[in-house]
């Protein structure tokens, strides 16, 4: 079951990427930029099984986001590598203020999902922390490695696949590492990253092979 | 105390919208929408007690989206509420089969309570999204139309601001109302719910006109 939602959801992510891109337009692939990483924050808190694997919920919306600003720094302009940036950080800061103020309002009495919800949200406040600060930390990675391939060579595929191998070890480490660090054993620690590096690595391939298959398409609005 | 942070996240939600298109301009009020329509999804789902009755938090993004509508049809027109209406309708649609998803697969080992209260904020919540998505999208629509109407006949922002705001919010609350809690709530619960709700609205409504007239003198950036 778990490996049939998990293809669901890679099949919707996308087609979202490739509805925006060739339907909307480069420029709305900032707003779908801005949906991952909203969608990325909310699905880090719940870990899932696939194939006797632990996984991060997040990692389909995680990866796509690196498949989005590589399609953006596709021929890119200098002015696109700045709005990333910003809009990442704006988007970080406007969510997680908005979250943490949800949690302080005083739930009623008949309700039991707002002491769910402080739960979740409190009780993995490192992963709230740690979540920002590598995704600004990989996106940077990302953006210097992927440009400095491209000026030696143009194939999007090797170079979003490359890219994505090395960035994503950072992730593992300083996300994984940090965000459970005190919740779970070394052991589990290391398990739990290897897990996640490896199913990474899968979407890094498909979402290379996506990613090339993209940018050739002809049909695309300008 | 909720009271005191609903006040607080009324000027963080207002000063956050006003740094946004002073930095990114129309993009600016797409990506508050996208982060606003996103969390909503979530903040519905928990009760706060306000005057002694239950509401649902997620009042003041829910109001800020309608503000932007109309900033949006105040500057650039009535051609641009299609487009919100698409993006809105796009990512509520998006977030919510996502975040259903997540929610419908099998926890893994690690993280248990986090899991746990994942599953249960995110399982089995469809009425409130019914109510949620029906609510704004229909909101959205007329309440552009309703002030794109009235500023054909007198264009003074803060009367056209107040008459939408007073007229839409009854119709979302009576909509959100009915179809998130008719049958399994008692009638006079119902009522009060509705009233508490409407006048909070209706507050920040009138509040959120101070933002209209703060965008409105900002000179957009080409």
């Amino acid at each position: 079951m778990n490996s049939l939602i998990f293809l669901l959801m890679l099949i919707l992510v996308m087609f979202s990427i490739y509805f925006v891109y060739t339907i909307l337009g480069k420029e709305k692939l900032f707003l779908l930029l801005v949906f991952m990483i909203i969608i990325s924050i909310l699905l880090s808190f719940k870990t899932f099984k696939i194939l006797n694997l632990n996984i991060n919920a997040n990692i389909i919306s995680y990866t796509s986001i690196f498949t989005i600003i590589n399609i953006i720094l596709d021929k890119y302009r200098k002015k696109d590598i700045k709005k990333i940036f910003k809009v990442t950080i704006y988007s970080l800061i406007i969510s997680i203020l908005l979250i943490l103020i949800s949690c302080f309002y005083l739930q009623s009495i008949n309700g039991f999902i707002g002491i769910n919800m402080k739960n979740l949200y409190l009780y993995n406040i490192m992963l709230l922390i740690t979540f920002p600060i590598t995704l600004i930390l990989t996106e940077y990675l990302l953006i210097k490695l992927y440009l400095y391939l491209q000026s030696i060579y143009k194939n999007a595929f090797i170079n979003n696949l490359f890219t994505c191998i090395i960035v994503q070890l950072v992730y593992m480490i300083l996300f994984i590492f940090l965000g459970y660090l005190g919740k779970l054993s070394l052991i589990d620690l290391i398990i739990y990253s290897l897990s996640n590096y490896l199913c990474i690595l899968l979407l890094s391939f498909i979402n290379s092979f996506f990613l090339y298959k993209i940018i050739n398409n002809k049909k695309v609005k300008s | 105390m909720n009271i005191i942070l609903l006040v607080l996240e009324v000027l963080i939600v207002l000063g956050i919208i006003y740094f946004l298109y002073k930095k990114l301009n129309k993009n600016g009020l797409y990506l508050f929408i996208i982060i606003g329509l996103i969390l909503l999804n979530v903040f519905t789902l928990k009760t706060i007690e306000i005057l002694s009755i239950d509401i649902t938090t997620g009042i003041v993004i829910n109001i800020a989206i309608y503000t932007i509508s109309i900033i949006l049809v105040h500057k650039y027109g009535f051609e641009e509420l299609k487009k919100l209406i698409f993006i809105s309708a796009m990512t509520l649609l998006f977030s919510y089969i996502i975040i259903s998803l997540s929610g419908m697969l099998e926890s893994g080992l690690y993280n248990d309570l986090s899991n746990e209260a994942y599953n249960i904020i995110f399982a089995s919540n469809i009425r409130l999204f019914i109510a949620n998505i029906t609510s704004i999208l229909f909101g959205i629509w007329i309440n552009g139309l309703l002030y794109y109407k009235l500023k054909g006949i007198k264009n003074i922002i803060f009367i056209n601001n107040i008459l939408t705001t007073i007229i839409i919010q009854f119709i979302d609350n009576i909509i959100f109302t009915v179809l998130a809690y008719m049958v399994t709530t008692d009638i006079v619960v119902l009522i009060g719910m509705f009233l508490i709700r409407y006048i909070i609205k209706v507050l920040i409504g009138i509040i959120f006109t101070i933002l209209i007239y703060m965008i409105d003198r900002i000179k957009e950036k080409i």
